[in-house]
């Protein structure tokens, strides 16, 4: 935004009409040489236009758009750049997704729980402001995706990016905690949270789900623990990110709902079951707005000054009508 | 002008002026307007040579031995000289030269009027008539009419020389010689010349300063008119400029000319870097061999 410093300048300009009228149309003005060239009640000599009075003339116009400048430039142009400073440190959230190759089951829109779940975690992001949020993906294996971070760009890239069997056949919820929890053992932030998303039982790993829990727990750390499916049979498709390989089937087991309420549980947390899209999104907005908190930021206003801009263009259109009038016409008076 | 250096102008133009006509001036001029007619001037002694025809034998038989009448010239002219005082021929320090000009000429050409025993009237116009003095006899006249227009201050700054032709021929009854002293820097006055040429005897002298035939080689500089006050650009620089100010000069010439030929009106053309006298007196010379 481009604001003046010292607007009250700007009536300078109101001067210019009566110096232009000054400089060339008073009568009494100096830089004249009396010579008879006209003829009493007659039209006298008549100079032929010439690209030098051609030229002369531009200078004119020239020299008052600079001292315009020149006048803008003395008001203070700057342009005002205001953000927003926070001076306290928001929550950490750390979401652990579920890539499993049932989370490819296709009853949820549009194509498979997988992508949905991406949709609203894009959603969530977006909606968080000074949360640093990081992301954490399990199969059969688990490994931290994004450390907690600000960088939302970056972060709903490497989402995009995800993609199911990358981490195995299976599902180590357990892993998938403990990994989480281990990120944010270390963190000072005064909340700090898990969203657990998983379709299925824990059948891989070495760490069993509730003792993550229970380590989360004593940390501090809240763990909210998302169960989706409709656990009715559905078809899966999925393609092997390894070998390009399609694996189609059908799922019928649904996901071990005690041992979710029991993670949940022993992560001070709470427990949702997502059936539909409508309903994972709901769960995501309620998270919203629970966890949230207090934050204290500034609003930090930064001027920068651009009357050089100005300046600089003004002195130029002046040094042009010095250089036209002096060097390339001669002036002499 | 301030009043000691006015009177010595003056002065030195009186004198100059007077000698010049003595010498040399005032025979030609006297040759040049001549009178209606020749009138008895007296009656002397008759000397071996006179023409024995002019012996008035009524003195001669009176006085018992020869006596001869003697004859002169009818004069009893008038001339009115017509001074242009415009800003045009007035202005600026600079250009002294033309002021001085237009008094010297002023000076002789009143003089020898004088000498010759004409009466010398005078008038001077700007857009006005600025002064005009009746023709009248006698060098104390034809003195102070030379002061005064050395000494003129106008008030208008334009040329209507229109109207001092007009004012001169409602003035001159008689047929009588008119001198036009002048830039020329005007427009509009032919049909009261014509008028005035028909009536009596003209001669129009211009007079011509090296600037209004040549606009000099300079750098840029706005000009401004003194008597219309408006002001022009000139690149002095640019030869296109500078042929266009020859040519338009040269035009005003030659039409000036050609319109007091056409009238039967003398010209004489005085430059200011030149002699105005010796200019002068070639075209008397010139005019009275005709």
């Amino acid at each position: 935004m481009w604001v003046l410093d010292r607007p009250a300048m700007l009536l300078l300009l109101f001067l210019l009409p009566p110096a232009v009228y000054v400089r060339h149309f008073w009568k009494g003005r100096g830089g004249k040489l009396v010579f008879p060239f006209g003829s009493w009640g007659g039209d006298g000599f008549r100079p032929p236009p010439t690209i030098v009075t051609l030229l002369v003339g531009l200078g004119a116009v020239a020299f008052w758009v600079g001292v315009s400048f020149l006048i803008v430039a003395l008001a203070g142009p700057q342009r005002v750049t205001r953000e927003q400073v926070y001076i306290t440190r928001g929550m950490d959230i750390v979401i652990a997704l579920d890539q499993s190759p049932t989370m490819a089951a296709r009853d949820f829109q549009p194509a498979n729980r997988f992508e949905a779940a991406k949709e609203v975690i894009s959603d969530f992001v977006v909606s968080r402001e000074n949360d640093p949020i990081g992301l954490v993906g399990f199969g059969k294996e688990a490994s931290l995706r994004v450390p907690p971070t600000l960088d939302y760009p970056h972060l709903l890239n490497v989402l995009d990016s995800m993609r199911i069997l990358e981490l195995g056949d299976g599902t180590a919820i357990g892993m998938g905690l403990a990994v989480a929890a281990l990120h944010l053992s270390q963190s000072t932030a005064p909340r700090r949270v898990i969203i657990l998303i998983t379709d299925g039982v824990n059948n891989a790993g070495e760490i069993l789900p509730e003792t993550a829990a229970q380590a989360a727990g004593s940390m501090g750390i809240q763990v909210y623990v998302i169960g989706i499916g409709s656990g009715a049979p559905v078809e899966i498709e999925v393609t092997d990110p390894d070998t390009g390989q399609t694996l189609r089937g059908t799922v019928e087991d649904g996901f071990d709902e005690e041992l979710l309420r029991g993670v949940a549980a022993a992560g001070d947390g709470a427990y949702f079951y997502a059936g539909t899209n409508g309903a994972l999104g709901a769960v995501f907005e309620a998270i919203d707005t629970v966890e949230r908190v207090e934050q204290r930021s500034l609003l930090r206003v930064q001027q920068l000054p651009r009357f050089q801009l100005f300046l600089l263009i003004g002195l130029c259109c002046i040094l042009l009508d010095f250089v036209i009038r002096r060097i390339l016409a001669q002036e002499v008076l | 002008m301030d009043r000691a250096r006015l009177l010595s102008s003056v002065k030195r133009i009186q004198l100059v002026a007077t000698r010049l006509v003595e010498n040399l001036l005032a025979g030609d001029y006297r040759s040049v307007f001549r009178g209606p007619g020749i009138e008895f001037d007296e009656v002397r002694e008759y000397v071996e040579g006179d023409d024995a025809r002019q012996i008035d034998w009524n003195v001669s038989s009176r006085m018992d031995s020869p006596y001869t009448k003697t004859f002169r010239e009818e004069r009893e002219l008038t001339l009115v000289l017509i001074v242009d005082v415009s800003a045009s021929v007035m202005y600026g320090p600079p250009q002294r030269a033309r002021r001085e000009v237009v008094a010297e000429l002023f000076a002789l050409l009143s003089l020898a009027a004088a000498v010759n025993n004409d009466r010398v009237g005078a008038v001077l116009f700007s857009d006005r008539i600025e002064s005009w003095v009746a023709p009248k006899k006698g060098k104390r006249h034809v003195l102070r009419l030379i002061a005064d227009t050395v000494a003129v201050e106008p008030k208008g700054r334009g040329s209507d020389l229109a109207l001092a032709l007009r004012t001169t021929g409602e003035a001159l009854k008689r047929r009588g010689i008119v001198i036009v002293i002048s830039d020329f820097k005007t427009e509009g006055y032919l049909p009261d010349l014509t008028l005035m040429g028909r009536r009596h005897d003209v001669i129009a002298i211009r007079i011509v300063d090296p600037l209004d035939r040549e606009y000099p080689s300079t750098g840029l500089v706005r000009l401004e008119d003194p008597e219309s006050r408006r002001t022009i650009l000139a690149p002095g620089a640019v030869a296109g400029f500078r042929n266009a100010y020859r040519d338009y000069r040269e035009e005003q010439r030659r039409s000036w000319e050609a319109d007091c030929r056409r009238r039967h009106i003398g010209t004489l053309e005085v430059h200011t870097d030149a002699d105005p006298a010796a200019q002068l007196i070639r075209y008397f010379e010139k005019r009275k061999s005709r």
